[in-house]
């Protein structure tokens, strides 16, 4: 089992006494480690060894991007969870479902309304005539460049706008306007719609045709320095009125008024009477 | 179905060839250059070089020390650390030499740890030859040398049993044990006197 050298010295004793003793060491019991020692020492020696995959060199780098990464996913879901509901309330509160919603977005004009009850009159006379045959119709057309450039205006000419379009709207108020259904029941039906008999003394009556034209004000309504004097529809009608009266009073006056009323609104659209 | 069985077969036995031969060549392959195959990554490598050191390394720790536990951690522990060395290593010296200087310091490491070197010189040991004698009344020979090489100073022992466990020469125990040629043979000396002296009586 062992060799012993013979170590190059001249010390006989001691090469004679390693060599009896090495004889006497080899009869010991040769004593070998545990199997499992040799199996654990062995797979420490292999596993010392093992390539790992780059990334595993950095694996603790590898946790922390990850736990990073999770970590922000993770805070971005919630706050979007919690936005999310704020953003649909908001919703709910502002846009009204149903019927309201539909009519939301559409404003109803004077011009809408007048239209509105035309159209119901036709379907139940067509003979019936509640706006004037001249009168300059409104068209959708009309309507969208209406809003459009309102839109598109800075929000004072907006506003202000939005001012005289209420100031149109409110104006019945000030001339002891009656609910229009309540009118349009009332009228004679066989009489034509601007006639004398139906007009004196009624101005709120007449005044529901004489909203037609108001497309033709509002859209001359255009730069901001040159807004006409406020002058509602009621007055205008007022005049027209007054010139009816006096035409049929027989008095002459009434072709200088009516001249002069055409001067300051050229384009209004006359009453029939008065269209001769 | 037999082509493929044959295929299968064929690849068997072309695994097994080379195996064989890669152990083979292996064997011939002297302690340094298995070494530095380790070191580069061939695991294989180390289990041949496990298989020629594994008893006589264990037998140096197992006789160094009386407790086969205290050994066995002594082993294992000296082995982790050639493993971790492995790249330390450098053919210049050989293995065996490297190897064992490895293991000697792992054991003076243990013997700090658990109590202080015994440096004493065997002209001072009456006590420890009480253990010798009651080998003798046993009546055996290799317990009396086994019991002697125990009684023997850790410094002498260790010589002793790098020359008797390895074959080492005396200058590669004293490049082992960090201490000049003449230290070792005046060690061996004493060893040999007091075990001779110890058997005959």
């Amino acid at each position: 089992m062992n060799t012993i050298h013979n170590n190059g010295d001249n010390d006989k004793s001691l090469n004679d006494g390693m060599e009896k003793l090495g004889r006497a060491y080899d009869q010991l019991p040769n004593e070998e480690p545990p199997e499992l020692l040799d199996q654990a020492i062995l797979s420490s020696a292999h596993r010392a060894v093992e390539k790992k995959p780059h990334w595993m060199k950095f694996g603790w780098l590898h946790g922390l991007t990850t736990a990073a990464v999770v970590v922000l996913a993770l805070s971005i879901i919630i706050n979007q969870r919690e936005q999310v509901p704020g953003f649909d309330d908001a919703i709910r509160v502002e846009a009204p479902t149903g019927p309201v919603r539909e009519n939301a977005g559409k404003k109803r004009t004077g011009v809408d309304q007048v239209k509105d009850l035309s159209m119901e009159l036709k379907e139940e006379d067509p003979g019936r005539q509640l706006i004037a045959p001249n009168a300059p119709v409104a068209t959708a057309a009309d309507n969208e460049a209406l809003e459009v450039s309102a839109g598109d205006q800075p929000p004072e000419y907006e506003s202000r706008v939005r001012r005289s379009m209420t100031a149109q709207d409110s104006a019945p108020a000030k001339t002891d306007r009656v609910d229009a259904d309540k009118v349009i029941s009332d009228m004679p039906l066989e009489e034509p719609m601007m006639d004398e008999a139906v007009l004196p003394g009624d101005a709120a009556e007449y005044q529901i045709t004489s909203k037609q034209p108001q497309p033709a004000t509002i859209g001359a309504v255009q730069p901001e320095d040159a807004v006409l004097p406020v002058q509602t529809d009621a007055e205008i009608e007022e005049q027209l009125l007054s010139i009816i009266k006096l035409k049929q009073s027989g008095d002459k006056a009434w072709i200088s008024k009516l001249e002069k009323f055409r001067q300051t609104y050229p384009d209004y659209p006359l009453p029939e009477a008065l269209s001769d | 179905m037999y082509a493929q069985t044959i295929k299968v077969n064929f690849r068997c036995l072309l695994g097994a060839f080379f195996q064989i031969s890669y152990a083979a060549v292996m064997r011939e392959m002297s302690d340094e250059k298995l070494m530095q195959r380790y070191a580069k990554g061939d695991a294989k490598a180390f289990d041949q070089l496990y298989a020629r050191h594994r008893a006589p390394l264990y037998r140096y720790f197992v006789r160094q020390v009386n407790d086969p536990a205290t050994a066995n951690d002594l082993y294992q522990g000296a082995w982790e650390k050639i493993i971790k060395a492995r790249k330390k290593y450098r053919p210049a010296s050989p293995f065996k030499v490297w190897m064992y200087r490895v293991a000697h310091n792992h054991l003076i490491d243990h013997y700090r740890r658990t109590r202080p070197v015994d440096l004493v010189e065997p002209d001072t040991l009456s006590d420890k030859q009480s253990d010798v004698s009651e080998a003798v009344i046993e009546g055996e020979q290799k317990e009396l040398l086994r019991a002697g090489i125990r009684a023997l100073p850790m410094e002498q022992r260790n010589t002793l049993l790098l020359q008797l466990e390895t074959g080492l020469k005396m200058e590669e125990i004293a490049k082992v044990t960090g201490v000049g040629r003449e230290t070792v043979k005046s060690r061996l000396r004493y060893a040999v006197n007091y075990l001779k002296r110890s058997l005959v009586e």
